[in-house]
């Protein structure tokens, strides 16, 4: 009996760090048979992560603006920045939970979390590299050719096998134990406050924030309106259609306690501001998503304060602070 | 004695070995009317154009999703590792979104778009020359969501013969002054995409 209750603890979080499914989530969309996870392959993905060596000037590694305590988001920075204090159009969303998402970025234009990281490596106002330049510079180095030999078996690395280890990390960047999880769970419970904002969410905000991932991945103007200074026009990026101009993905609330700043465009600052914004409809500016408008009904300030008590309770400590994540000493 | 064996063996040897390589592959054959189509030479169009190519690259597939990529600056890739009597010019959504990124769909080749997942199925950039006037061109082609897919699917002529591209009448129709750049899927993608298949004879 005594042994057995840390075991199935253990079944929850394994300690490694490597990808799970938590109980009664869907079925994850990551296609695992085509890169089959490995502690090496994510361990080597987690170097990768955290190594300057895939930008250009080797000044930035995806945690520059992908920081563990705030959820694998930047802290404190509106939109991402590059080498060269290049400033980039979007705010750095947080990583979590990848294994579920369709298709990637604000605008939904990458389909395949392999591929996703091309982006961020060889934008010019990010890592500004090429896949020539980044394969060059791993070749060279014995210590990484030794550790993608281990992996994948070859004495070269390719593109598919620095594309792929880079996914064996962030795919296991799995968030589901904050407190509304053991709630779920029957593990624990909500205070009065927070029971009065979870009913207050699933009235007005689990359509698009569903859970348990907490977002319908879907594309939607939230009414905070273009950004007067960045010509960004969002999902019609994509598409070309004109009815997608300024539609953005609905982002997680998982951790967004820690995630700020907020909105596509890291305008807002202060999560108390989103409530704000969202219980206020004389504030908001076309377009505005259907979704949106059908609400319409305006919050207390006490609801408000109630909201914010649960959003809460998404804060997953123990995703935030596991150091099988973090920066590995090489 | 032991000479004439051997050049036997030796010439079985050589029949395997040809056999060998040759079998299930088919050539390419690119031409320009009745010349050889070669990247940076001028080939008169329309008459009066003159129009020379820097650059010409595109994916060919056949239905067992074996894919090759076709390259201009590189006579070697003008040997199709298969001979299936139907080919594959574009591709389609599920090989174009696979994720596969590896082989002849490594995006180091220039033909993914990142951004916005898909592969380019055609790349040309060239030069025209018209009346005392040079036109650049630069033409990303590809487009694997409905309406604008870039897909097709052609029979090859005759079973032993190397498939032949005729780049004459394609030449002649590309929008080199009402667009000379395209970077993205859309109706006109479309149109150069289709008239770059109907070269295959």
């Amino acid at each position: 009996m005594l042994i057995g209750i840390p075991l199935i603890s253990l079944m929850f979080v394994p300690i490694d760090g490597l990808f799970y499914r938590p109980e009664k989530w869907p079925k994850p969309i990551y296609n695992f048979r085509d890169n089959p996870l490995t502690f090496e392959g994510y361990t080597l993905g987690r170097t990768l992560f955290y190594d300057p060596i895939l930008s250009k000037d080797s000044t930035i590694s995806c945690s520059s603006c992908h920081l563990q305590f705030t959820a694998f988001a930047h802290v404190d920075h509106p939109t991402s920045h590059g080498i060269n204090s290049r400033a980039g159009k979007r705010n750095a969303p947080g990583l979590m939970n990848l294994a579920w998402y369709p298709n990637f970025h604000w605008d939904g234009g990458v389909l395949s979390l392999n591929g996703q990281a091309i982006n961020p490596l060889t934008h010019p106002d990010e890592m500004g590299e090429t896949l020539e330049g980044v394969l060059v510079k791993l070749n060279r180095n014995e210590a990484y050719k030794s550790e993608f030999k281990k992996v994948f078996g070859t004495e070269r690395i390719t593109t598919s096998h620095l594309l792929k280890a880079l996914a064996q990390f962030t795919v296991s960047l799995v968030s589901a134990n904050s407190k509304y999880d053991s709630v779920m769970r029957k593990e624990s419970s909500f205070n009065e406050q927070e029971q009065r904002g979870y009913s207050l969410f699933l009235k007005h905000c689990n359509q698009c924030h569903t859970a348990p991932l907490f977002t319908n991945f879907e594309f939607k103007a939230n009414g905070i309106g273009p950004n007067a200074l960045i010509n960004d026009s969002g999902r019609r990026v994509i598409t070309g259609k004109a009815s997608d101009a300024y539609l953005f993905r609905i982002p997680t609330l998982r951790n967004i306690e820690y995630s700020f700043p907020y909105m596509h465009d890291g305008r807002i600052t202060k999560l108390k501001d989103v409530i704000h914004h969202y219980a206020n409809s004389s504030n908001w500016v076309y377009p505005i998503s259907k979704e949106l408008k059908l609400k319409n009904n305006s919050l207390s300030p006490e609801d408000q304060k109630d909201l914010i008590k649960f959003l809460k309770t998404l804060t997953d400590k123990e995703f935030l602070f596991n150091p099988s994540f973090g920066y590995r000493l090489k | 004695m032991i000479a004439k064996n051997t050049l036997t063996l030796m010439s079985l040897w050589l029949y395997f070995i040809l056999f060998g390589i040759t079998y299930g592959q088919r050539n390419i054959i690119i031409k320009v009317g009745s010349e050889p189509f070669n990247l940076n030479s001028n080939y008169l169009i329309n008459g009066v154009d003159s129009i020379r190519i820097d650059l010409f690259k595109f994916y060919i597939g056949n239905q067992r999703g074996d894919y090759q990529l076709v390259d201009a600056s590189d006579v070697d890739t003008y040997q199709l590792p298969f001979d299936d009597k139907f080919l594959i010019i574009g591709m389609d959504s599920v090989t174009n979104t696979s994720g596969k990124l590896d082989g002849v769909f490594d995006p180091l080749l220039g033909m993914y778009w990142a951004w916005n997942t898909g592969y380019i199925q055609l790349k040309i950039k060239g030069n025209c020359y018209s009346q005392g006037f040079n036109s650049s061109f630069d033409y990303h082609i590809g487009g694997y969501q409905v309406p604008y897919l870039t897909y097709k699917v052609v029979k090859v002529q005759s079973n032993n013969a190397p498939l032949t591209i005729d780049l004459k009448h394609f030449f002649s129709v590309l929008p080199i002054y009402s667009t000379p750049k395209i970077m993205l899927p859309g109706p006109i993608a479309q149109e150069i995409f289709y008239n770059f298949t109907s070269s295959f004879k």
